[in-house]
């Protein structure tokens, strides 16, 4: 059922948050922590996930989450004050929770005991603490005694006219306890003089019921106001209430307002103090982001076309417009920083996950944080937690020898990993690097032979190598180990950044190191692209990584022995790519252009590769639009956008199309070997 | 909206008696080339007119493109194409019916919106195990309504395309052909 | 034959748990992104019950209500509002527009039916 996987789904993104930042404040508590808002965030997030839990009917979570909840509350209560154990208890509190949550998500049972010994820590910490089943009662306080009441209720017309029912309240009372209805028609007229759509019933009910003067109340919330409602408490029956003195009282309450303790309950669950910030549906943001940038695009057309036909006398005017222009764009720079978040956020889980595995494999590990003010954007953040883990296993697992035999080489016997994060060139760089053992082209080589990844004898280039451990079925580890096992190759890591619009390369040197770099973009939602025509249809190349455009003579443009053709320029030779062939579009009854225009992109590699198009119809923000959101990836294509006119044009991945390209022909070309500049290309093709 | 006439009875509901064995649902039928087909009339989101889309390169013949569907990207499938007959010409007159499966929305090229229908489960004859020309698994059952056979359509075999996501290392061949060309 | 519930909201995980919810007890859901797309849905068959967020992009909850109740075949269908607000002003301005209710946010699946069944069965 796919509506309960979303939901489900759902949640447990929400456990993740929920539990990150757990344990973010967790890490840093004190033993004499006495800021509320800490212990607040604390006691706020188990109690998120005790509540969803429940809604999964997760009993295990719930009542381990609900313990460790009313501890934290007595804590931010000041009721039991931290000691000098208890930080580290609230540290494996939440790993309990982690555990938890993440076999409840796998749907399978946690093993027997996991979190008995916890559980009975936080107990002794909390001995007046409810056991579970008691404060599930103590949630909903009800009187023990029946009380018998007298609801008085007239609808006005209006009530129908919401739509309401009656008889649907009437059941709902029923649903309370025993109800005796009397109908009281007196207000009935002549039956010509009836209006339809009045209301001519009163009814006296009298109930029965344990449920307190709320819940009756609660029943007329959406009534209130369109109808006169009295709820009077006669009597006790049975025997006598805990605090009955209020209940019993004789005195009629006229009910005609909401409920007061509904405001309140709401209010007091509001009221969360959080420094001044609000959370916001992401979707919404979302909506913002994309409504934000619809409209820098309008109005760049609508400038484009006003300053087309506006005369000098009007330039006033036309400056008017361009203030404009840079409002909307400072408010879609506002709109986009909603979305960006210090990767901080993501980094401060590792240094745990570094410590955890140095003691499970023995090593002896430092890490580095570099870069943890960078903005990123949101979902680029949440994506990047399982990749940026499996690469950090990688490092420590495959990378950092065992202290002896690092002592032996001559290294410091403690390893070292680094993650750092900084924003260049309108791109994220994110590397995680190592000084381990490096990748051992050899060993490489022959595994990928071993598993008929290439053929026995092909020449590589160190690059080609090093790219070998991204393709499918690829793993050096000569067995599956415990930490970076798991069945999860760096394939899936590279399609996951491939996802995030980002590419990912590894350097290595054999025993010195290696470093994954992974180049993502800042952000999701806009893209600065030129616009290009070719046969009829238009397409978008990404701004970023244009180098620049050129009008070929023929005589600069080879062809090579592999249909594919090359262009000379500047002494460099340049791979073509014709974007019309590659698109699959055929120029039907259409002449070909005079002159066609090259547009050079850089690639991943640096290499330099050039798109062939018809014309350059100018430079455009462009709002992204997944094409995964309904369909599925297409190689050569990072996405769409819908542009001015309503219709979707496709953005061109250029490395994507590059990939398309023969693998290493300018080498092994005749032709272009004669250009003296093609010893650059190949250095900078293979310095990645 | 009907003002209870009842009181005291008010636990007894009206509809008790109705037999819940087999309710019947609403289909949306269609015509492509004067046959007739059916989906479920919970998948059908909208339905609009034949509008210029943008073609997607590479992709299997009966995905014409893709459409802007009030900010969304929506494929577009040429049911005439993908039920393995010649492409649609389409015109002005021609649909899209808009349809949910699971969490994506696809367009379906149709030539026109027949008929909404009521039909129960019963009402529904599996697919004769002969088929010539399409795979029988596009297809959830037949009907026979005003002596029309109606065939249903089975939405999420009818858009399963043969190119899933493909990984960058991967070429298919008829990308490289069009490099060539 | 199932009751059949519009559920009108622009975030996915709200239309994901309301339907969700109603379609574990048994209703049919039919889901909008905003109200209109709401009214393009709500000329297809009959709805039994509309539960419409507030604020929505292109057309509100508010406005939906109002133009729902404009519609013969709306005039007596119950229409809850999704409201975050316990302030009581988006209620009112609910209940102006001819809403026969409202949920407040957040909810849980036993306070949704709760509320679902107070005003339609």
């Amino acid at each position: 059922m796919s509506d309960f996987e979303q939901f489900r789904q759902t949640f447990f993104e929400e456990c993740d948050e929920l539990l990150q930042r757990f344990e973010e404040v967790a890490g840093n508590l004190q033993p004499d922590e006495n800021d509320n808002e800490t212990l607040n965030e604390l006691f706020r997030a188990v109690h998120s996930i005790k509540a969803g839990a429940g809604a999964f009917k997760l009993e295990r979570l719930v009542t381990f989450a609900h313990e460790l909840e009313d501890f934290l509350d007595q804590v931010r209560s000041g009721t039991i004050h931290l000691q000098t154990g208890d930080p580290d208890l609230i540290v494996q509190s939440g790993d309990i929770l982690h555990t938890l949550i993440e076999y409840a998500q796998a749907r399978e049972e946690a093993p027997e005991n996991l979190e008995a010994d916890v559980l009975e820590q936080v107990r002794q910490r909390n001995p007046k603490g409810g056991q579970f089943s008691e404060v599930q009662s103590a949630e909903k306080p009800r009187q023990s005694g029946k009380i018998k009441y007298t609801v008085k209720f007239r609808p006005h017309r209006e009530l129908y006219e919401a739509a309401n029912e009656p008889q649907l309240l009437l059941e709902a009372l029923t649903d309370l306890g025993e109800t005796e209805i009397e109908i009281d028609t007196s207000r009935i007229v002549e039956l010509s003089k009836t209006d339809p759509m009045e209301s001519y019933f009163d009814w006296i009910i009298t109930l029965e019921t344990e449920s307190g003067i709320e819940d009756i109340e609660a029943i007329f919330e959406f009534v209130d106001g369109d109808c006169d409602l009295s709820i009077i408490p006669d009597e006790t029956i049975a025997e006598e209430t805990d605090d009955g003195e209020v209940l019993t009282s004789q005195n009629p309450i006229e009910v005609s307002t909401t409920p007061q303790n509904q405001n309140d309950k709401a209010d007091g669950e509001k009221a969360k103090p959080s420094k001044g910030s609000i959370r916001v549906d992401l979707e919404r943001v979302d909506q913002l982001v994309n409504m934000v940038g619809e409209l820098v695009i309008a109005q760049a057309m609508a400038l484009e076309s006003i300053s087309s036909e506006i005369g000098i006398e009007q330039i006033n005017q036309l400056q008017a417009l361009e203030d404009l222009t840079m409002r909307t764009r400072q408010l879609q720079e506002g709109v986009m920083a909603i979305r960006m978040q210090p990767i901080k956020a993501l980094f401060s889980r590792y240094p745990r996950l570094v410590r955890d595995l140095s003691k499970k494999l023995d090593k002896n590990v430092n890490l580095i944080l570099e870069g943890e003010a960078t903005e990123v954007d949101k979902t680029i953040i949440e994506e990047l937690a399982d990749p940026l883990t499996h690469m950090i296993r990688n490092c420590m697992d495959h990378g950092i020898e065992m202290p002896a035999d690092r002592v032996g080489m001559g290294k410091p016997e403690e390893g070292t990993v680094r993650l750092s994060a900084e924003q260049r060139n309108g791109r994220i760089l994110i590397r995680v690097s190592d000084d381990g053992r490096g990748l051992d082209p050899d060993k490489v080589v022959a595994k990928a032979v071993k598993q008929g990844l290439i053929q026995e004898g092909e020449e590589l280039s160190k690059e080609e190598i090093e790219m070998l451990i991204f393709r499918p079925g690829f793993s050096t580890a000569s067995e599956v180990s415990d930490v970076s096992g798991r069945g999860v190759g760096m394939d899936v890591v590279r399609r996951n950044i491939q996802k995030l619009g980002g590419r990912i390369t590894l350097e290595s040197q054999k025993g010195k190191g290696s470093c994954f770099t992974l180049a993502l973009p800042l952000t999701l939602a806009v893209l600065d692209g030129m616009l290009v025509a070719t046969a009829d249809e238009r397409y978008v190349i990404p701004l970023s990584s244009i180098v620049e455009t050129v009008c070929p003579a023929a005589n600069q443009i080879k062809e090579m022995p592999d249909g594919g053709s090359v262009l000379s320029l500047r002494g460099n030779a340049i791979r073509l790519i014709d974007l019309c062939g590659c698109m699959g579009l055929s120029r039907k009854g259409l002449t070909e252009p005079l002159r066609k225009l090259a547009v050079i992109v850089e690639t991943e590699f640096g290499r330099h590769v050039g798109i062939v198009v018809d014309e350059l119809l100018g430079q455009q923000q462009v709002v992204i639009k997944s094409l995964e959101t309904n369909y599925y990836r297409i190689p050569g294509v990072a996405g769409s956008a819908i542009l001015g006119d309503g219709r979707v044009r496709l953005i061109l991945d250029v490395d994507g199309l590059s990939a398309l390209l023969p693998k290493s022909p300018i080498s092994k070309s005749k032709t272009v070997s004669e250009i003296p500049a093609e010893n650059e290309i190949q250095t900078i093709a293979s310095g990645g | 909206m009907g003002q209870p006439q009842m009181i005291s009875d008010i636990s007894n509901e009206n509809e008790a008696n109705v037999e819940m064995l087999s309710p019947p649902k609403q289909y949306v039928s269609f015509t492509v080339d004067e046959a007739y087909y059916a989906v479920d009339i919970m998948s059908v989101r909208e339905i609009k007119g034949w509008d210029d889309i943008t073609s997607l390169p590479n992709q299997p013949q009966y995905i014409r493109g893709v459409l802007n569907l009030r900010g969304a990207v929506l494929p577009i499938v040429d049911l005439k194409c993908r039920l393995g007959d010649s492409m649609t010409d389409p015109t002005k007159r021609h649909v899209i019916v808009i349809v949910a499966i699971n969490d994506r929305q696809i367009g379906l090229l149709v030539d026109a919106v027949s008929d909404i229908l009521m039909v129960s489960d019963d009402q529904i004859k599996p697919v004769p195990e002969t088929n010539a020309k399409t795979d029988a698994n596009v297809f959830t059952g037949f009907l026979t309504d005003k002596e029309q056979m109606v065939a249903m359509l089975d939405l999420e075999n009818l858009f399963i395309p043969e190119i899933h996501e493909l990984d960058g290392s991967e070429i298919p061949t008829n990308q490289l052909n069009a490099l060539k060309e | 034959m199932a009751k059949r519930v519009l559920v009108v909201d622009d975030s996915k995980t709200m239309r994901d748990m309301v339907s969700f919810t109603l379609k574990r007890e048994g209703y049919e859901t039919v889901e909008a992104e905003d109200g209109m797309d709401a009214l393009q849905s709500s000329t297809v068959g009959n709805f039994d019950l509309v539960i419409s967020d507030v604020n929505m992009p292109r057309m509100d909850g508010i406005t939906l209500t109002k133009e729902l109740r404009t519609k013969p075949q709306f005039r007596s269908t119950p229409i809850l509002i999704l409201t975050t607000e316990a302030d009581g002003t988006k209620k009112a301005a609910g209940k102006a527009a001819g809403a026969t209710g409202w949920i407040v946010k957040p909810f849980d699946p036993d306070q949704l039916l709760g509320v679902v069944k107070r005003v339609c069965r």
